[in-house]
């Protein structure tokens, strides 16, 4: 079924894209430039990744070519249509991008067509920790996750807090999944960060706790239970939802992780804007 | 997952985003119109960004780092067109016409 999908959206976009670099008219390949961008997004949907689809529909096809139908009516006129599109160079043009298609094709089933990767669920469950509610003293607490599924398999994910006195909690030890069938991994998340990170938290910060795993089917996950132990025999039930927001976690990386290339992408569009500007201005 | 084979796997699109940048190699390679060029640039763009938004699925689904790359390449796209498409405009009031190949006042 996704292989149908994605054959039916591979066909549209070459056959756009081949309509788009052919056609004689530039009005109607900016409109197949349309549909080509639509296509690519839906490619998007399928690998999961639904922010950038969004992303792509309103910057591409809401900004980008509209910007281009606007420099084509501006600078051509559509009626002409006896003015040749394609220069003289078509043949040697088509032969060093099929050479270039045949090498990269070869070079990509080369190093990637024998390992069968599956496409990951993307998905976690998490569950929040409210710094203040821990005891003041310096105690060894686990927690652990247990997700069921709908046949009942359970999936198990632990790891360990050090609370520390003054309500400091410091994030020790990252576990992993056990149980049931070889599970492949997980992630602890601890505040803004979507990677493993141990660290320190401090009073009125919440942890918050995430596993994720390729081994386990989120869209099955029917139940999940959350508990910290300590050493003593205290025990709190945490609750727990299911995250796969993915804009969320593209939020989180553009904020910690990439901020500083996010800023100076920031300065990039500024001096785009003004350099546009500055170039189409009639002269005064 | 109980798809089996009938999931698209990473060589399906690395080829198909392959295919795409060697269409936009050759529509910029042959296109007399600057508009067309820098449609076919887009295109090539497209290309790149499906294919680190595969690898970032499929080799490391845990980090999105490949899709956050992939905003910036949007980014970087959209400045280039609108710096184009700039630049289209201009060659256009200077020269009636944006036939690449009549633009030849920097060749000696």
């Amino acid at each position: 079924m996704n292989l149908l999908l994605f054959y039916i959206l591979a066909a549209a976009i070459v056959v756009s894209a081949v309509l788009v670099v052919t056609l004689r008219n530039v009005f109607h390949s900016a409109l197949f430039l349309v549909l080509a961008f639509f296509m690519v997004a839906g490619i998007y949907l399928t690998l999961h990744a639904e922010f950038l689809a969004a992303v792509q529909v309103l910057i591409y096809v809401g900004a980008v070519t509209i910007l281009m139908l606007f420099a084509i009516m501006l600078t051509y006129q559509i009626q002409s249509k006896s003015i040749r599109q394609i220069n003289e160079q078509a043949i040697p043009a088509a032969l060093i991008a099929a050479i270039f298609l045949a090498l990269a094709i070869f070079t990509m089933i080369r190093t990637f067509g024998h390992v069968d990767y599956p496409l990951a669920n993307q998905g976690a469950w998490t569950a929040s920790i409210d710094v203040d509610e821990l005891p003041n003293d310096e105690a060894q607490w686990n927690w652990t996750a247990v997700l069921e599924d709908k046949t009942g398999k359970n999936y198990l994910a632990g790891g360990a807090l050090l609370v520390l006195p003054r309500k400091m909690v410091h994030i020790q030890q990252a576990g992993t999944f056990t149980e049931d069938s070889a599970p492949a991994g997980y992630i602890l998340s601890a505040n803004s960060d979507f990677s493993v990170r141990t660290g320190t938290f401090g009073p009125g910060e919440t942890i918050h706790l995430k596993v994720w795993s390729d081994a386990v089917n989120y869209s099955a996950i029917t139940d999940a239970t959350w508990k910290i132990t300590s050493s003593s025999d205290t025990s709190a039930t945490l609750t727990g939802s299911l995250s796969n927001s993915n804009p969320e976690i593209i939020g989180r990386l553009l904020m910690s992780k990439f901020v500083l290339p996010f800023e100076v992408v920031s300065v990039l569009l500024l001096v785009a804007l003004i350099g546009a500007i500055v170039i189409s201005r009639k002269e005064a | 997952m109980s798809t089996g084979s009938w999931a698209p796997g990473l060589t399906h699109y690395l080829i198909l985003s392959a295919i795409l940048f060697s269409i936009g190699m050759f529509g910029l390679l042959t296109r007399r119109n600057a508009v067309g060029i820098l449609m076919s640039i887009e295109l090539m763009f497209n290309a790149v960004n499906m294919n680190l938004v595969a690898f970032s699925s499929f080799l490391t689904p845990q980090y999105l780092t490949g899709q956050v790359f992939a905003i910036f390449v949007v980014t970087i796209a959209a400045a280039e067109a609108a710096v184009g498409l700039a630049i289209v405009m201009l060659l256009y009031r200077n020269f009636r016409g944006i036939e690449v190949d009549k633009i030849n006042f920097m060749k000696w």
